[in-house]
């Protein structure tokens, strides 16, 4: 069930990932994301950005093709993540995990981490809203 | 007992019931007859990146219509020239004052607060007159001033790039925010009560009330952290 819910939405095209995220200027907004739907991907991490204001984190998948796609996985501040149990050795590269996330409203491969289960079972959440914090 | 040593005794067992009260965890700390507010502080009600502002209780100019459905728009499908903390700016006052973490530093002429959100630390002195002729800030010119054992913060000149709240709502260089602090007898919570006046934008005077909520600080992870906004390249994408 959870790899039919991935292989609907990574059989999008991967060119609306180049237009969404090949833009020259960075920002930091959530606006993409669609809230009111939440997936899962299976992959492997690819890269792993710590920075404020939000984690980035790449993941490769297995299309229902089986091609491979990247994900570009958007997720809390920092301080948030560390108040959640994250450390700066909780994903590396090639790390096995799977990813809950809100998607991408144009439906490229991308998400807003809400949850992450690791390679040992453990499940860490996405860092809490600024209250929490 | 002879009534000498009765009367002693009741004396003693008052001072003593008022030294371990006075030096209690749960009393109201205090420094030079008003409450200090120095400590770790979590913003706990009407916190976050939220709606501050209920749109359709706010009697908005002409002006601040026109505005506001600018800034909504933007804001809506997350343009950074319009919200401008999307691309590293600060978010500015009020909306830091809404968010995470906060340490308060209180001294006789001053206080500092600083925050752990994406944001330069405010330096509020006890004086009756704004700073004059300075440029515009994202966190704005504040002074204080005590009403008894209320503090009582006054921000203007607030850079207008900054939004009101998360929701978009936009403010003039004519923004007043006052902040009315008063902190609970046990020394755990804050109440800011907090009044937004802008003649340009809004027609009527907008009151709401934050909380914060003192935290432990002897944690580490309950502490400041360091929180600098940066654009990384992650895989050959700027992010």
């Amino acid at each position: 069930m959870v790899m039919n819910r991935v292989m609907r939405v990574v059989g999008i095209p991967v060119l609306l990932w180049g237009a969404a995220m090949g833009s020259a200027s960075a920002h930091h907004s959530f606006a993409m994301f669609d809230s009111s739907k939440s997936i899962t991907v299976v992959g492997t991490v690819k890269n792993v950005a710590y920075a404020n204001p939000h984690v980035w984190v790449d993941m490769v998948a297995i299309n229902d093709k089986n091609e491979t796609v990247t994900w570009g996985m958007e997720g809390g501040n920092l301080g948030g993540l560390y108040r959640m149990g994250w450390t700066k050795d909780t994903l590396k590269v090639g790390d096995k995990i799977t990813m809950e996330v809100h998607p991408l409203k144009d439906g490229s491969p991308g998400g807003q981490i809400m949850r992450v289960t690791l390679a040992d079972g453990r499940v860490l959440g996405r860092g809490g809203p600024a209250q929490q914090q | 007992m002879r009534l000498r040593d009765f009367a002693f005794g009741g004396v003693a067992c008052a001072a003593w019931v008022w030294v371990v009260f006075a030096n209690s965890a749960d009393a109201q700390p205090r420094m030079g007859g008003h409450p200090d507010f120095s400590g770790l502080w979590q913003c706990r009600t009407n916190c976050g990146n939220g709606v501050l502002l209920p749109r359709d209780k706010m009697d908005m100019t002409p002006e601040g219509q026109r505005l506001y459905a600018i800034k909504k728009a933007g804001v809506d499908k997350g343009d950074p020239t319009i919200d401008t903390g999307l691309m590293c700016h600060p978010l500015g006052i009020p909306r830091l004052a809404m968010f995470g973490t906060f340490d308060i530093l209180q001294k006789d002429d001053h206080i500092a607060i600083v925050g752990e959100w994406l944001g330069p630390a405010r330096e509020i002195y006890f004086q009756a007159q704004h700073r004059k002729d300075y440029f515009p800030t994202f966190m704005g010119d504040s002074i204080a001033h005590w009403e008894s054992d209320a503090l009582v913060i006054d921000t203007n000149n607030i850079d207008e790039e900054t939004l009101v709240d998360s929701s978009g709502f936009p403010h003039s260089d004519e923004l007043h925010f006052i902040e009315r602090w008063t902190m609970s007898p046990d020394g755990k919570t804050i109440s800011s009560d907090w009044t937004l006046t802008d003649p340009k934008i809004f027609r009527a005077t907008f009151k709401r009330t934050v909380t914060y909520t003192r935290k432990d600080a002897t944690d580490e992870k309950q502490r400041i952290v360091e929180n600098v906004c940066q654009n990384v390249e992650v895989g050959g994408k700027l992010r």
